[in-house]
């Protein structure tokens, strides 16, 4: 048998294989360049990029805390600017895809974000973060109303011709709402879940240990809710649905793809081991070959098939 | 040159409460450290502790073996505490900047505050073996005689070794920074052509930083702060930079643009 085919097509556009990078967990690319072949993975998604730099949050910023991490960076970044004039020439030698994501304190900020990538070569697709729990403006204030989901995914749809995927929010009553939101403003795709909203607190000082009070949770204690995010959404939606959430090795991403993702998404797990997406495209083609299955799309949503019970 | 490696467990060796040295086979990393880098190391495999934990390098051979110095402070540590020979441990590194050269005709001062001796005595080794007749002074102290934990291998410098403790039970009766003072002015050393390199908790640097720059006399200093990547991604071991007062305050890694940051650059708060 010929070896599997691990590519997938989302939106459009073709990856060569459905494991990427989560935003804010691989820096722009370059970061871990030295130590991981970058050439393997499907898509880099970059740190959330604003039109202008921000400095992000005062220390302390990340807390370990049981199988998992808080963090409250505070979309400090490098600017749009800065990224393409500056990271864009080394992603575009690469054969893996590249995923901008990108933030505003407004819908207009969003719109104009989107826009600076129409002329830009070599950015395959936009991921919009509408969840983050950790700026004041922005971010989780849209992506935890159906409303604002919509109108801010629209505002970004019209602006760009570039496919646009949804990042959503774990911190709703419904990501389901959410996310039918996004598909009916034009979204292409959709990528779940952010971060869940944490606190630790040090019991010597008697005061919260990250500067901004609480963060979002992320590693393989949230991924159960993820999982089950994904499986709900992927029900409801007829756009694929990206899984992120505390994915550590092949057996999480199985998880994830039976769940109904098209792609999955690593994360803090880059912090543990930089090549843990390397592991992951090495592993799932292992996979499909000793389960003589021809291509990796026949794996997406098989935990859905028996329907009765679904609630 | 950055690796990621596996490296082997050669001896565990217990320096005092709760102090440990590991002794590392990693060649990789060992032909590549230099003071004051650090290395990034997996504690367990998985699940708990998740994230890796960042050592400064105590010392290498230059070919096969590195060492590392720490103090249990919590499970990361616990764990590393308890590894036997033979144990396999998952490494990144060399990462991190390291201390700037000191140049011809000028004197070393290393200061180490409790376990903040780990990057300065790998400098310190460094210098020694690149040049003995380097003038160079070794500061060492701690709160309490019982937390000089690499006294016996300080003895064996070849650069003139001063210690202190908080509360006398041995050598100079205080802070390691009052060491200092004694020290220039008893050596007669004469600020221009004296560079300080330290590392220490938090307070001593502080105080050393004020002291350096009324001083007018050169200082690095090696920061430590919990770093979940190392490698410059998560940003989330940023410190406040500001070297030029007139001017805004920014954040710097301390994993990639440090862990050595020039005194009077960075705000302690």
């Amino acid at each position: 048998m010929t070896s599997p085919d691990l590519s997938i097509s989302i939106a459009g556009v073709n990856f060569q294989n459905p494991v990427m990078v989560a935003s804010g967990t691989f820096g722009y690319g370059d970061e871990y360049a030295p130590i991981v072949d970058i050439n393997q993975i499907g898509a880099i998604v970059s740190k959330t990029l604003t039109l202008k730099p921000r400095p992000g949050h005062p220390p302390p910023r990340t807390f370990e805390t049981p199988a998992g991490m808080l963090n409250a960076i505070g979309l400090a970044n490098i600017g749009i600017d800065k990224f393409i004039a500056e990271k864009m020439p080394f992603l575009r030698t690469k054969k893996c895809a590249c995923i901008v994501n990108i933030a505003g304190q407004t819908i207009e900020e969003y719109a104009e974000a989107a826009s600076r990538f129409n002329a830009v070569p070599g950015v395959h697709m936009l991921e919009v973060n509408i969840s983050s729990p950790n700026v004041k403006k922005g971010c989780m204030e849209f992506g935890s109303s159906p409303q604002l989901t919509y109108e801010c995914i629209k505002a970004v749809k019209e602006a760009t011709k570039i496919p646009v995927m949804a990042k959503l929010s774990p911190n709703v009553t419904s990501i389901v709402e959410i996310g039918l939101a996004a598909e009916e403003a034009g979204a292409d795709c959709l990528s779940l879940i952010n971060t869940i909203v944490g606190m630790a607190i040090d019991i010597k000082k008697k005061k919260p240990v990250l500067s901004n009070i609480t963060g979002g949770l992320s590693g393989p204690a949230i991924r159960p809710v993820g999982v089950a995010m994904t499986w709900k959404v992927y029900q409801k939606v007829k756009i694929p649905v990206v899984g992120i959430g505390g994915i550590m090795n092949l057996p999480d991403a199985l998880e994830y793809i039976f769940a109904g993702a098209s792609a999955i998404q690593v994360g803090t797990a880059n912090y543990v081991d930089p090549n843990t997406s390397v592991k992951i495209v090495a592993g799932l083609g292992k996979y499909l070959e000793e389960n003589n299955i021809c291509c990796f799309k026949e794996l997406i949503g098989l935990a859905n098939r028996p329907t009765e019970f679904i609630s | 040159m950055i690796f990621q490696t596996k490296s082997s467990v050669l001896t565990n060796q217990k320096l005092g409460e709760d102090c440990f040295k590991l002794i590392l086979s990693c060649p990789s990393l060992a032909k590549n450290c230099r003071p004051g880098q650090f290395v990034h190391i997996q504690v367990n495999p998985f699940p708990y502790p998740l994230l890796r934990r960042a050592f400064s390098v105590y010392t290498t051979d230059g070919k096969k073996t590195l060492e590392i110095v720490f103090k249990v402070v919590g499970t990361g540590t616990l764990q590393l505490s308890q590894k036997k020979t033979g144990d396999q441990l998952d490494l990144l590194g060399p990462l991190g900047n390291s201390f700037t050269e000191l140049k011809k005709e000028e004197t070393g001062i290393m200061l180490a505050g409790g376990l903040g001796i780990v990057p300065v005595y790998f400098y310190a080794k460094v210098l020694e073996e690149r040049n003995g007749d380097l003038p160079l002074y070794f500061l060492y102290g701690a709160k309490d005689r019982s937390e000089l934990y690499c006294l016996e291998e300080t003895r064996q410098l070849k650069c003139k070794v001063f210690y202190s403790t908080d509360n006398g039970s041995f050598g100079f009766k205080g802070y390691l920074t009052q060491l200092l003072e004694e020290v220039i002015a008893k050596e007669k050393l004469s600020p221009p052509r004296v560079r300080l390199y330290a590392c220490g908790p938090e307070p001593m640097l502080a105080r050393l930083s004020e002291y350096a720059l009324a001083q007018g006399l050169f200082c690095e200093l090696s920061l430590e702060v919990g770093m979940p990547c190392g490698m410059g991604t998560c940003m989330g071991c940023v410190v406040k930079y500001q070297p030029d007062q007139s001017q805004e305050f920014s954040y710097k890694r301390v994993c990639c643009e440090g862990p050595i940051f020039k005194a009077g650059q960075v705000i302690f708060d």
